[in-house]
């Protein structure tokens, strides 16, 4: 399955390219705003220059001069400066008093303008060709004349000190973007983490639901309430799914349970019957079947076994019940049990009645196989906890090894026996944490060895 | 020998009846709790048979009727039920036996002597197996008829066998009930002891062969026809 594109990969890429964004916006917006308070600024200090230009004229002696100190003269005196200013008369457009720079022809004031009694101007600055001058034309009334005064200075690239400006945010106070950047990041990714860590614990409890652990569900409690939804819906479907099972396990184990009068009615009645020798007959036959039916029903029980955290078993209490169940079909059949046990209880986490029957079944198909006179041996060790079944036949073929387990499945039909038994010995076992193991077994025969988890 | 036979499936009754019968005893078979409690109550029976699932109740009630009562009558319970704690609630029930359907005749028949046999029950004081006979109170051992001189300690052992026929006697129980914590046992010594018995009864073709279960125990089995 293509894994989907990681939530974390997915979150960081964004937020970065956001972040990045928002520190692009930013200086952006700084740019501007420094650009236009800056010119801002130029006008208005033009406007007030002007101002105080106009509000210093006066007529002296039938020269027009202007009251103000030298020092705010001095940058229109200086020549390397293009400051300049001019007092012309409105009527004439005559210019009356001037210094410094050329401060350009006469701005026709815009009727929008009436209000004002001024008005900003550009032109080209008359020595280099590329520069403009910015000027401001501010009419007034001086000792009875209609005067005006114009005061120019050169539009000069603001981005030299915008780019002062900036470099000293930036030095001073603008690197704080890119840790506060990967903070975020980091935060990000701890945040996803700790949300999804509960997704990946649920995910080990999923991993263990499974037939025989059915009932397993899925702790929504722990889980980011968004994801509760996708929890109980799967929790929910799992339900349905149990449901499901149960009812054909249940089917199974019904079926062969109901099976059992009429078979006891049919066998009650051959073992009556007068004629011996045709009850032999039909009662080899029909205990084939009431055979398979008990397997069947011990199909469906090992399919619902569940071991209890508390429930143990004794492994040789097991193989000398096994032993003693046995022992009279056994010896009627030409054949001996034999245990080989420790005295002391060998304990393991079980159930001992399964577990009687995984045996009972492996000892079952020993005896089958073993030939007449010979014993079929159950031992069972306790470091680790095992219990061994063997017989003295002809063992099985290595390619047969893993096909006995499989259900149905027989080496002919001839031999009596459902091809069950090893199918519930494996379910059995893997209820029980462990496991069942074929093997040629020391001097002929087959050896199958249980192992359980110690 | 009156045996009681509670079970609703009337066609099984019967034939569990006639095959009872076939094999001596008498029986009287009921369908219900009610007619079955009633039966108990005017007749001696020597062991009950007792189905779990009836028309008017549970067998386990019957059961705990008869335990609460003080009869130590043997109930044998013969159930389509096998789950572990019906087995379980049975046997703590106070039943002496269960049997799970559907079930061999021969094998029904024989736990019904088994339960006969036990210390407690009413019973003959000869136990037979095979051509062989041991009266429990004389302590006279006989093959077809003919007396046999047999040890103490090998009669001792021949009842504890003959007492659970075609059952394991694990070796454990042979050694407490033939010896004192004061005899000094070895791990061979009941071997020794049944080999002897062995060679005495061989001769006198008793119809009846002990198996040695090595690991298990002894069984002293009925050699078919």
């Amino acid at each position: 399955m293509k894994a989907g594109p990681s939530l974390l990969h997915r979150i960081v890429l964004r937020l970065s390219l956001t972040t990045a964004a928002a520190i692009l916006c930013a200086y952006s917006w700084l740019w501007f705003e420094f650009q236009s308070s800056i010119s801002s600024l130029r006008e208005q200090s033009l406007i007030e220059s002007a101002r105080l230009l106009a509000e210093s004229v006066h007529h002296d002696e039938g020269q027009w001069r202007l009251a103000l100190p030298a020092h705010l003269l001095a940058p229109y005196r200086r020549a390397e400066q293009p400051y300049g200013y001019a007092i012309r008369d409105q009527v004439n457009g005559a210019i009356l008093l001037h210094e410094g720079a050329d401060v350009g022809p006469v701005p026709h004031l815009r009727p929008e303008d009436e209000d004002e009694d001024g008005v900003l101007y550009t032109f080209p600055a008359p020595d280099s060709g590329d520069g403009e001058m910015l000027g401001e034309y501010l009419t007034f009334t001086a000792a009875g004349h209609a005067l005006g005064v114009q005061v120019v200075r050169p539009l000069a690239r603001e981005s030299d000190l915008i780019d002062t400006v900036l470099l000293d945010f930036f030095e001073d106070g603008g690197w704080l973007a890119a840790p506060f950047l990967i903070a975020l990041l980091a935060v990000s990714i701890l945040t996803i983490r700790g949300t999804l860590k509960p997704l990946r614990d649920i995910s080990q409890q999923a991993e263990r639901i499974g037939p025989t652990a059915p009932g397993v569900r899925l702790c929504a409690t722990a889980v980011p309430h968004e994801v509760q939804p996708l929890v109980q819906a799967v929790n929910d479907a799992l339900d349905r799914l149990e449901e499901g099972y149960r009812v054909q396990r249940d089917f199974t184990a019904d079926a062969a349970h109901e099976l059992r009068t009429p078979l006891a009615v049919l066998i009650a009645h051959i073992d009556t019957l007068p004629d011996r020798q045709t009850a032999r007959e039909l009662r080899r036959d029909l205990d084939g079947m009431a055979h398979l039916v008990e397997q069947l029903l011990r199909v469906a029980r090992s399919e619902a076994l569940v071991i209890q955290p508390d429930e143990q078993a004794d492994l040789a209490e097991v193989a000398r019940g096994v032993a003693e169940y046995l022992a009279l079909v056994a010896i009627r059949a030409g054949r001996l049990i034999e245990v080989e046990a420790p005295d002391q209880p060998v304990r393991v986490r079980g159930q001992a009645d399964a577990l009687f029957h995984a045996v009972r079944n492996l000892v079952e198909n020993g005896l089958r196989h073993t030939p007449a006179g010979t014993a079929v041996v159950i031992t069972v060790e306790a470091r680790p906890p095992l219990i061994r079944v063997r017989d003295h036949g002809p063992g099985i073929p290595d390619e047969r090894k893993e096909l006995v387990f499989q259900r149905f499945w027989r080496a002919d039909r001839q031999t009596p026996g459902s091809g069950l038994g090893l199918a519930i010995v494996r379910r059995t076992m893997e209820a029980h944490g462990g496991q069942v193991r074929v093997q040629d077994a020391p001097g002929g025969g087959a050896e199958f060895c249980l192992h359980f988890v110690p | 020998m009156r045996i009681l036979l509670v079970e609703d499936t009337l066609r099984l009754a019967a034939l569990v009846s006639q095959g009872l019968q076939a094999n001596g005893f008498t029986v009287d078979s009921f369908a219900t709790l009610e007619d079955a409690s009633a039966a108990l109550r005017t007749v001696v029976y020597q062991v009950v048979v007792l189905d779990l699932g009836l028309p008017d109740g549970d067998g386990f009630d019957l059961l705990k009727t008869l335990r609460q009562e003080k009869q130590s009558i043997p109930v044998l319970i013969l159930t389509a039920r096998d789950g572990v704690e019906d087995r379980v609630r049975g046997l703590n029930g106070g039943a002496d036996d269960y049997l799970v359907k559907p079930f061999a005749m021969e094998e029904l028949v024989a736990r019904i002597r088994a339960l006969l046999r036990r210390p407690g029950a009413s019973l003959g004081t000869v136990l037979t197996c095979g051509r062989m006979a041991l009266d429990t109170v004389s302590r006279e051992v006989s093959v077809a008829g003919q007396a046999l001189a047999v040890p103490r300690r090998e009669t001792e052992a021949l009842e504890l066998l003959l007492r659970r026929a075609g059952r394991v006697v694990p070796k454990r129980a042979l050694e407490e009930g033939l010896y004192s914590f004061d005899d000094d046992i070895s791990s061979n010594t009941v071997e020794v002891l049944l080999s002897r018995l062995r060679k005495r009864l061989l001769p006198t073709s008793p119809g009846v062969a002990i198996h040695t279960l090595r690991g298990v125990g002894y069984m002293l089995v009925e050699e078919e026809a």
